[in-house]
């Protein structure tokens, strides 16, 4: 990806707060309205203990890899951990869920992650608002408002964040890992549509929408390094390793040589809506359409902000209890610079788990691609790749559990041609892990 | 020598008082079959003369008057899963699990919210209507139970198909009847003429297929609980 020397789009020039000031400015105001709900109901902040809970796992790994160098290690590989990480113990993930009840169906929730083979501080995923309020009709709403995950994934339903089918996550789910994050306020509205209200499981009809600022470099990472199958996930204040090709160095404005996913560039805000049908432990299914709305020349600080919109399609169903069938589907597009850098994307995934007892089989079947349309030379973001996951886990309960998988990728991607590499490369990995939940 | 008659009196007293106070024993039947529904409410209000249903209630008992009604949340779960309390009593829902809990009703009788956070019991709420009130939970959505209020002190549950009733005084009732799988979760009403009688079998119009309380999901530390 080369970057074009544009010029600051300096339309928005009366007041333009920092990148912390407007973090701290969304953060404060979700922290006064809740600390005013929980100072309006009877119990103020007393008997803290029964009002904070917490859950969260250590995840001890090992694993051999055999593939290009990691990506955040400005590889052209797309695992997290690589062949430097071969064949001794990693502490893989640190991650931790901290939940303060406020008053009746309000509550700040807080999720963490330490990496520490990646050397990174706590990344802070997840920092909300939310509230339930309680209605007579059989509609139920849930607000959130701070930053946290847009709902999207199907396997990410474990704890913290995690894939509970899986080590490695999906490519469409490490995307999101790595720079989707909804920083703003989310509502979503779920009509019980049985007409028994004592149904063990009602179908419900579910509609969400929100609108979210700092997310304008979200694309910027897919389109400089493709899809990955990974289980990183950025915290707010990620940054991103990036390097800097060629014809990049002479431009005006530099991109940085990082990527900060959550930082507000144009001004403009923008929006997502979700549309789907579910019954608790019989299926779901959901469509999303998302837009950050960004300016796409806009620059400031060494980051662009990168115009990205998708289309997201996923599917849960249990074709008895204990055996699922699930898959994610996504095709969007990302650009910046007017049109300088412009790539479609696409990816899907199909998986099945069987679980028996303590026991879990998941398999997962996927295709991820970006198609470059833009005819920028030496810029060629084209990628084309398979993978493949098969995992085993004992759940060893309550809180252990161990896990062994093997993942392969198969890919095709222009950018490595700029750097001698060959197009064409599988990567494999073996990864067992323990992990220990409280 | 005075052992023996006092002993006989004694024996004589403690027989008639057990069998004067043998209880009646209601039971319910559909086609002469006896049915069950675990929990099912019965309770009995005195009719005047006339017929008419007295309205004077029946006041609490000292012990029901200083003890609360509980609810508790278990294992994410109500328990018990149907109860009946009378006008007056107060109700407490003390949560024994290590998570919060939002327990709401917006029945008639008692509309109310509560949170629960973990571990917590807060102060009782008294009921002043007579009623059903159905319980959910805003965080766990397959949480329900029922409390049936009921203006009468001659109530019981069904258990292994009868409800027992001692000490009734004599005398015409209206029996009433409630569960939620039994007409469609309306009272059932019949008349009932108590004269002593050990047994009365009441036959209800359709059969009965009563289904047990939803159990809560499996909680694993693995698994977000909000999908």
């Amino acid at each position: 990806m080369l970057i074009k020397p544009i010029k600051i789009n300096d339309n928005i020039n009366t007041f333009r707060p920092t990148h912390w000031q407007h973090i701290c400015m969304v953060l404060s105001l979700a922290l006064i309205t809740a600390v005013n709900q929980a100072s309006a109901s009877n119990n103020t902040l007393s008997n803290l203990s029964q009002r904070i809970s917490s859950k969260g796992y250590i995840d001890f790994r090992w694993q051999h890899f055999q593939g290009n160098n990691s990506w955040l290690d400005l590889g052209t590989g797309h695992s997290r951990f690589d062949n430097s990480h071969n064949n001794r113990p990693l502490l893989a993930d640190f991650a931790a869920e901290i939940k303060a009840d406020l008053k009746a169906g309000s509550q700040i929730i807080t999720q963490l992650h330490a990496y520490p083979e990646q050397n990174s501080a706590l990344e802070i995923t997840e920092l909300y608002w939310q509230y339930r309020p309680l209605y007579a009709s059989t509609m139920r709403s849930r607000w959130r408002v701070g930053f946290f995950y847009p709902k999207l994934s199907i396997e990410n339903r474990g704890s913290v964040w995690s894939s509970l089918y899986n080590l490695n996550y999906s490519a469409i789910n490490s995307w999101i890992g790595e720079e989707l994050r909804t920083f703003g306020v989310e509502g979503r509205w779920s009509w019980k549509i049985d007409k028994s209200a004592n149904e063990k499981a009602p179908l419900k009809l579910n509609l969400t929408a929100s609108a979210f600022a700092y997310n304008d470099p979200t694309g910027a990472i897919l389109a400089w390094k493709g899809w990955s199958n990974h289980d990183l996930q950025s915290g707010i204040n990620n940054k991103l390793p990036f390097a800097a090709p060629a014809g990049v160095a002479a431009a005006d404005n530099i991109q940085a040589n990082s990527f900060q996913s959550f930082r507000e560039i144009d001004g403009r805000p923008g929006g997502y809506i979700g549309l789907g049908l579910s019954r608790k432990r019989s299926f779901k299914v959901e469509w999303f359409h998302y837009d950050n709305q960004a300016e796409d020349t806009a620059f400031e600080d060494g980051h662009y902000a990168w115009h990205t919109t998708f289309n997201h399609i996923s599917a849960h169903y249990f074709l008895t209890k204990e055996l699922e069938a699930f898959g994610q589907y996504i095709r969007g597009r990302t650009s910046m610079g007017n049109g300088f850098v412009d790539n479609r994307f696409e990816s899907a995934f199909i998986a099945i788990s069987k679980s028996q007892g303590p026991h879990r089989l998941s398999a997962r079947f996927e295709r991820a691609i970006v198609d470059d349309l833009d005819n920028t030379p030496l810029d060629d973001n084209k990628e084309a790749g398979n993978s493949f996951n098969l995992n085993y886990s004992y759940y060893l309960a309550p809180h252990w559990k161990f896990s062994s998988e093997y993942q392969q990728r198969r890919s095709r991607q222009a950018r490595r041609s700029y750097r001698q590499e060959p197009i064409y490369v599988k990567e494999e990995q073996l990864s067992f892990s323990a992990r220990y939940y409280f | 020598m005075f052992r023996t008659p006092r002993l006989a009196a004694i024996l004589l007293s403690i027989y008639s008082c057990w069998s004067f106070s043998e209880p009646l024993k209601i039971q319910l039947t559909h086609q002469g079959q006896l049915q069950s529904a675990p929990g099912a409410v019965i309770w009995l209000r005195a009719t005047k003369p006339n017929g008419a249903v007295s309205e004077e209630g029946g006041k609490l008992t000292e012990q029901a008057a200083s003890t609360a009604h509980i609810i508790e949340q278990r294992d994410r779960q109500f328990s018990p899963y149907i109860s009946v309390t009378q006008v007056g009593r107060d109700i407490q829902f003390p949560n024994r699990d290590n998570t919060a809990h939002h327990v709401y009703s917006f029945s008639e009788p008692l509309s109310f919210e509560l949170p629960l956070f973990k571990k917590r019991t807060p102060a009782p709420i008294r009921v002043e209507k007579p009623g059903l009130i159905a319980l959910g939970c805003n965080i766990h959505d397959w949480m329900i139970a029922y409390l049936v209020v009921v203006d009468s002190p001659f109530y019981g549950q069904l258990h292994n198909q009868v409800v027992e009733f001692a000490g009734l005084p004599h005398g015409e009732y209206q029996a009433l009847l409630w569960h939620p799988d039994i007409n469609s979760a309306q009272v059932l009403k019949t008349q009932l003429n108590y004269q002593g009688q050990k047994q009365f079998q009441w036959p209800i119009p359709q059969k009965i297929n009563a289904k047990a309380q939803i159990k809560a999901p499996v909680e694993r530390l693995d698994e977000d609980d909000d999908y």
